[in-house]
């Protein structure tokens, strides 16, 4: 995968682009320093230029709170995934290239962390223990490694037999050395690809739980507003309208990305 | 995870195939004995782990498991006696899966029946409903896929794979509460919640009425994804070899896709089917809850709210029994769409 392929791919370049407006409606969040959750009595306002966004049932500005659910969706949906990530190339390097008793423990932690769906895990483990942001961030990363290994481990197995590996190993390298310099490299797009559609599915489970009402209550989330838009449907469409298309437009984002680090690295799936 | 060995056309499969056949029937039986026996013992490790989660919820296991209602003494008493709560963890645990394994998931104190009770009263309403969705989203979605696979690269395909892309990227509940606002809340087409009518229940009518929404809503949520599959596996297919003689042999486009090319096509896409099958539950849950449909999501996001845990623990387990009995009939019909899939 080269860099100049993926800068010619436009759905790359797309996703960057939303993502990093998102980002920067969380930076612009902190800097502005609103609290979102200010009520005023202006409530049910519609867009205006004094509330470019309008206001909530509570007469809380919907624009500020939107930006301030950048930052709670990022929060969610970067730093699980890439611990996921770093722990699943570990292990599915290991498990490909040690093979035997690593390989089938992994196998069986897998096979285990497919059969619960994780957002059911986040729901009961929020529900147990209050639905802080770190938890949610704990339960998505102890899930999310898996699927990683998994893809990881398979191109280990098919990688430790080449001949480039054989010819590092008669030089005297080193197993770590192998799959480091070596093996590490080679996994890194698919890897790439895998982790942002996860980060996409991260940001969903966070607004999702807090959609259901076990989010954390302590901060911002677009799944909360969209909650409490539920009962104002037919008369305020702008408490629904503006979060949900925030949170559309980080998926996409995420889709994107993922997709075009797979057209720029998997010639199969590229587009014609 | 089974293997599965691909090489060919499934037109071929008849070559040779009499003492083979009957040597991979006797194989396929023993591969799914022994499917069953370790989605059993993975049964029993999902069992074991709730009890541990439950166990190390803050406060005592015994009232935890009682819930907020609060319960008296005596049930206490009772449950710490039943589950031998008194004694080390792995006694705990022993006693919890055996209970679970004889289909006794406790008793709910917020619903005031048995756990397995509501489950059992709550699965139609989801089955219908994931039923639906899913038979809906096979239809268009591997549509859509091969279309859009076929003609790999022109505007039509353009279109498909941008629109799916778009639709992926949309969060059910959102989309769900969009869909109340316009037809429901603005123009009064279809109820905006529930499975019947209180003024005139009962109708099959009422209850399709009342399904179009959520089930349009939850197979929307499949059909991006089946279209990017179908399209990928279309285009794969449509390079084999098998293919290319059917084409020398005169066939048409259209019979080529249809009779060769999409049958092998399939796999994929019956694992995402069956994948969905067995999250008929959390896959449902935010459809559930944005349209009051009465389903197992519905109940485990009642389940939530009360801290239902006997609840939460029920459907917990439940949930992986359906990815299990999910993963079993994957396994069938990859064996009915190619004879010569390879179990090991």
């Amino acid at each position: 995968m080269s860099v100049r392929a993926l800068l010619r791919s436009r759905r790359f370049l797309l996703g960057g682009l939303f993502l990093v407006l998102v980002l920067a409606g969380a930076v612009l969040a902190s800097i502005i320093g609103e609290d979102p959750f200010r009520p005023s009595a202006t409530i049910l306002d519609p867009p205006s230029s004094r509330h470019l966004l309008g206001t909530d049932e509570l007469g809380r500005d919907v624009l500020t709170r939107v930006l301030h659910g950048a930052a709670t969706a990022l929060k969610v949906a970067i730093p699980p995934v890439l611990a996921a990530a770093i722990l699943g190339i570990g292990a599915g390097l290991s498990a490909g290239y040690f093979g035997s008793l690593v390989d089938g423990l992994l196998l069986k932690v897998m096979e285990f962390t497919l059969v619960v769906p994780r957002f059911l895990i986040a729901l009961v483990a929020a529900a147990f223990f209050g639905g802080h942001l770190w938890l949610v961030g704990v339960v998505l990363a102890a899930t999310f490694w898996p699927s990683t290994a998994r893809l990881v481990r398979a191109e280990a197995i098919s990688l430790r037999e080449r001949e480039f590996v054989e010819a590092a190993r008669s030089l005297g390298a080193s197993d770590l050395r192998i799959l480091a310099r070596h093996l590490l490299p080679l996994t890194l797009p698919i890897v790439a690809v895998n982790t942002s559609f996860q980060a996409g599915q991260a940001a969903l489970i966070e607004t999702g739980l807090a959609f259901l009402g076990v989010g954390d209550r302590n901060v911002v989330s677009w799944g909360a507003m969209l909650a409490d838009a539920q009962s104002y449907l037919g008369i305020a469409w702008w408490t629904s309208v503006f979060p949900g298309i925030a949170l559309g437009v980080l998926i996409l984002a995420t889709n994107l990305l993922g997709d075009g680090l797979s057209d720029s690295w998997n010639p199969r799936t590229r587009r014609a | 995870m089974p293997s599965a060995r691909k090489s060919g056309g499934r037109r071929g499969r008849r070559v040779g195939a009499s003492a083979a056949e009957a040597r991979g029937r006797g194989g396929f039986a023993v591969f799914l004995v022994r499917r069953l026996i370790s989605g059993v013992a993975l049964l029993a490790a999902v069992t074991a782990a709730t009890f541990v989660l439950i166990s190390s919820a803050p406060g005592d296991t015994a009232q935890v498991l009682a819930g907020q209602a609060g319960a008296d003494e005596e049930y206490l008493v009772l449950i710490r006696e039943r589950l031998q709560l008194n004694r080390p963890l792995p006694y705990q645990i022993s006693s919890y899966v055996k209970a679970a394994a004889q289909g006794d998931l406790g008793y709910s104190l917020v619903q005031g029946r048995p756990v397995r009770d509501a489950i059992l009263d709550r699965l139609p309403a989801s089955l219908l409903l994931a039923g639906t969705a899913l038979a809906f989203a096979a239809l268009i979605g591997v549509t859509l896929g091969s279309i859009a696979g076929s003609r790999r690269g022109g505007s039509v395909d353009a279109a498909i794979s941008l629109a799916s892309l778009l639709a992926y990227s949309l969060p059910v509940f959102w989309l769900g509460q969009l869909l109340v606002a316009l037809f429901a809340v603005r123009l009064h087409w279809l109820p905006a919640g529930g499975i019947r009518s209180a003024e005139d229940p009962g109708g099959v009518v009422d209850v399709l009425r009342h399904l179009i929404l959520p089930a349009g809503t939850l197979a929307l949520l499949l059909v991006p994804l089946l279209v990017r599959v179908t399209r990928t596996s279309v285009i794969d297919a449509l390079g084999q070899e098998y293919v290319m003689v059917a084409r020398a042999k005169g066939l048409s486009e259209r019979q080529v896709l249809l009779r060769h090319a999409l049958p092998n096509a399939l796999r994929p896409v019956v694992t995402i089917l069956t994948g969905y099958l067995g999250l008929v539950l959390t896959g449902a849950v935010l459809v559930e809850t944005v349209f009051v449909w009465p389903g197992l999501g519905r109940l485990l996001y009642d389940a939530v709210l009360a801290r239902d845990t006997p609840m939460l623990a029920g459907l917990l387990i439940v949930s992986a029994s359906l990815v299990v009995v999910a993963n079993l009939i994957a396994d069938i019909i990859y064996r009915v769409l190619d004879p010569r899939t390879d179990f090991r």
